[in-house]
């Protein structure tokens, strides 16, 4: 480890970071459809003059609380400015153990752990990099920092809430985990935003050796808002992921999810349920890259698509040389609802080894009215049945996830995809 | 007691007429039999009765009890009291068995009942063990990689839930073996009684060993062309549809389905 660092204050080493993102994101253009990835978001056809350097100091002082809600359970209060805060919710004993670390009101780190968040913060900004990651890094008023010391279990996830109640300026809401050897831990990212915001965030987690980690992004951002999220995962030797993804609302919803299995027998499991409706357009990528012998990851993604709503999944499995043995997966099924709705699938490959097995395979559909007709011949209304068959459609991924994920996940999505049916 | 009946029902199907002007009346506490070689118009029938979309009522009315059937959706004729059997039932992936039926069940309480879910459960696993299926299917997705025979015991189990006052049972026999036959003829004969009728519709007569129908029809080319008793089952088997046709002198093409039959 970097030992200068040490002696030199943390908050100093992240305003350097902020400083080259702001840099890389003053010198370099939007992404175009030029890009692969940007191919069907052109983000000329939006408009992006939200997302802009914060005219903030660096050093706004947030403050904080604690309060205890009715069941005992502790959240922490993180009113980072006026218009935005975090809600951490540590829900049991063990978690007095975990770190939180926020840049805008820092506490004492020992040795160790500033190395740790140097380090996430370090790493994100050498891995992302495109112009809206360099955004996203330009300032950490709206971030946290959590660390989970080795050997540390927790049953229940820790849930982080981002929110924006303005949306005059760009809302950054980055969240680092640094996840130690031998631990079982979840985390639920939730982000809130209000109509017509302009949110660009990134989300670096390392999962430490024979690690168990639980992940979900929830995001719930209101109308008109342009939301892009960029997510990294690097899996140590016999670290587990399950990672979920829910993205609905808004008007743009672009994410990258990216993990690296970096050391063998590394197991990643991605999942994703997507919904569009109106004229939201939501572009998932997802990048198993494997680079370690004997890993094995799995991705799928579903989605719902209805109204003029659209979505594209791009999915890529990356084999290295060095990763022999690679057992890879990669499914994606969509459901649309309506003429006029769009689902893409762009499933691709990437192997430099020969000893591995990898598949993917996509699906699109419809309702098959067969069904709707089965399932009124037995008193259910049009309506509700066409919301079972989309729920059922669901489900088969929420069912693979852990039930604390998706207790919490699926009755966001439902009650999403409920509203717009009453709207509708 | 109530009453379902059909008159002078006329129906197509992508501009083919198939129902030529059937009467029928079935009360509860009757359990009749239509049967009729393929291409008859039994399906029609049954799915014109469902309410199926691609399939057009030209003429004659449907009434449940004095009310118009036609005028009904497809869900409102459900609870109603009136019950289909598919001949395939869809699957439905994602929607577990537990809590499908704890819905269709649930829309039928009056209003302002709340559910028994033990009830429920116990009822549940009761008709599970009548049927023969195993208790885990409870938590399985509706129909979905379900044998044949599972989707028509599936459909048994339906039935048996919603206690409807009339269900059309459409070829609950096809592709059924002779343990099979009998599970469905005992779900049929659990309900069997004061408040309940049905209509079995089949082109075999074999079920009836197991179901004893109080009326036969057979249906030709889109009419009912007799009624009777059980010995109209006996007569099929002796003689085959020919002996229909020769008495009723209908035209040689019928003796396609004849064929289809024997076969």
């Amino acid at each position: 480890m970097d030992n200068t660092i040490l002696k030199q204050n943390i908050q100093e080493k992240l305003i350097g970071i902020n400083k080259v993102s702001s840099d890389k994101f003053k010198k370099s253009n939007w992404p175009v459809p030029m890009e692969e990835e940007w191919r069907r978001t052109n983000l000329a056809k939006y408009d992006m003059s939200g997302f802009q350097l914060s005219q903030q100091t660096q050093n706004v002082s947030s403050s904080k609380s604690d309060i205890m809600d009715n069941d005992g359970n502790s959240s922490l209060i993180i009113n980072k400015t006026s218009n935005t805060k975090a809600v951490i919710k540590l829900n049991e004993s063990g978690s007095e153990n975990v770190i939180i670390f926020e840049p805008s009101n820092p506490i004492m780190l020992n040795d160790s752990d500033t190395v740790l968040v140097n380090n996430l913060a370090e790493d994100a900004a050498a891995h992302f990099d495109n112009k809206l990651s360099s955004l996203a890094l330009s300032s950490f008023k709206d971030s946290v920092f959590i660390i989970i010391p080795d050997n540390l279990e927790l049953v229940k996830p820790l849930v982080v809430e981002f929110e924006s109640d303005s949306g005059a300026e760009s809302y950054l809401p980055n969240l680092f985990i640094h996840v130690g050897i031998n631990t079982q831990v979840g985390f639920i990212q939730k982000i809130k935003s209000s109509d017509g915001s302009s949110v660009s965030g990134v989300l670096n987690v390392t999962c430490g050796d024979n690690s168990n980690v639980h992940t979900a992004t929830v995001t719930d951002i209101g109308s008109d808002s342009l939301i892009f999220i960029n997510r990294f995962f690097n899996l140590s030797k016999n670290a587990f992921l399950s990672d979920f993804q829910s993205a609905t609302g808004g008007k743009l919803i672009k994410t990258r999810t990216e993990v690296d299995l970096s050391g063998e027998k590394a197991d990643a499991r991605l999942y994703g349920v997507l919904f569009s409706t109106d004229h939201t357009q939501i572009d998932m990528r997802t990048v198993q890259h494997h680079k370690a012998k004997n890993c094995f990851s799995q991705a799928t993604i579903k989605s719902v698509v209805k109204d003029k709503g659209r979505t594209i999944y791009q999915g890529l499995i990356e084999v290295e040389e060095e990763a022999s043995l690679t057992d890879a997966y990669l499914t994606n099924h969509n459901l649309v609802l309506n003429n006029g709705a769009r689902a893409d699938s762009i499933p691709s490959l990437k192997i430099r080894n020969n000893d591995v097995k990898c598949s993917h395979g996509s699906t699109t559909s419809k309702i098959n009215e067969e069904q709707i007709l089965y399932l009124t011949s037995r008193g259910i209304a049009d309506e509700e049945a066409r919301q079972m068959i989309l729920e059922g459609f669901l489900s088969s991924v929420y069912d693979l996830l852990p039930v604390h994920v998706k207790s919490y996940s699926e009755l966001l999505i439902m009650d999403k995809i409920k509203q717009k049916e009453e709207i509708s | 007691m109530q009453t379902l009946t059909i008159k002078n029902l006329t129906a197509e199907v992508d501009g083919k007429q198939i129902l030529n002007g059937i009467n029928l009346e079935i009360n509860t506490g009757e359990i009749h039999a239509l049967m009729g070689p393929n291409g008859s118009g039994k399906s029609t029938l049954s799915n014109v009765l469902a309410g199926h979309p691609d399939y057009t009522v030209t003429g004659g009315t449907i009434s449940l009890n004095g009310e118009d059937l036609l005028e009904m959706s497809v869900s409102k004729r459900s609870l109603a009291g009136l019950f289909l059997a598919f001949q395939q039932p869809m699957e439905v992936p994602g929607l577990t068995i537990g809590k499908y039926l704890k819905r269709i069940v649930e829309l039928r309480l009056a209003e302002g009942e709340r559910m028994n879910v033990s009830a429920f459960i116990k009822d549940l696993k009761s008709n599970l063990d009548t049927v023969g299926l195993s208790h885990d299917f409870i938590n399985r997705y509706l129909n979905e990689g379900f044998s044949g025979g599972e989707k028509k015991r599936m459909e048994l189990i339906q039935m048996m839930m919603l206690e409807p006052s009339f269900a059309i049972l459409d070829e609950i026999d096809s592709g059924l073996d002779i343990d099979a036959l009998k599970t469905v003829a005992t779900g049929v004969n659990k309900l069997k009684g004061g408040d309940f009728g049905a209509l079995i519709i089949t082109h075999y007569q074999r079920i009836m060993e197991n179901i004893k129908p109080d009326f036969v029809h057979i249906l030709y080319q889109g009419r009912i062309v007799k009624s009777g008793g059980r010995d109209l089952v006996d007569m099929l088997e002796a003689k085959g549809y020919g002996w229909v046709r020769e008495e009723f002198n209908i035209p040689e093409e019928a003796d396609e389905y004849q064929r289809t039959i024997a076969s």
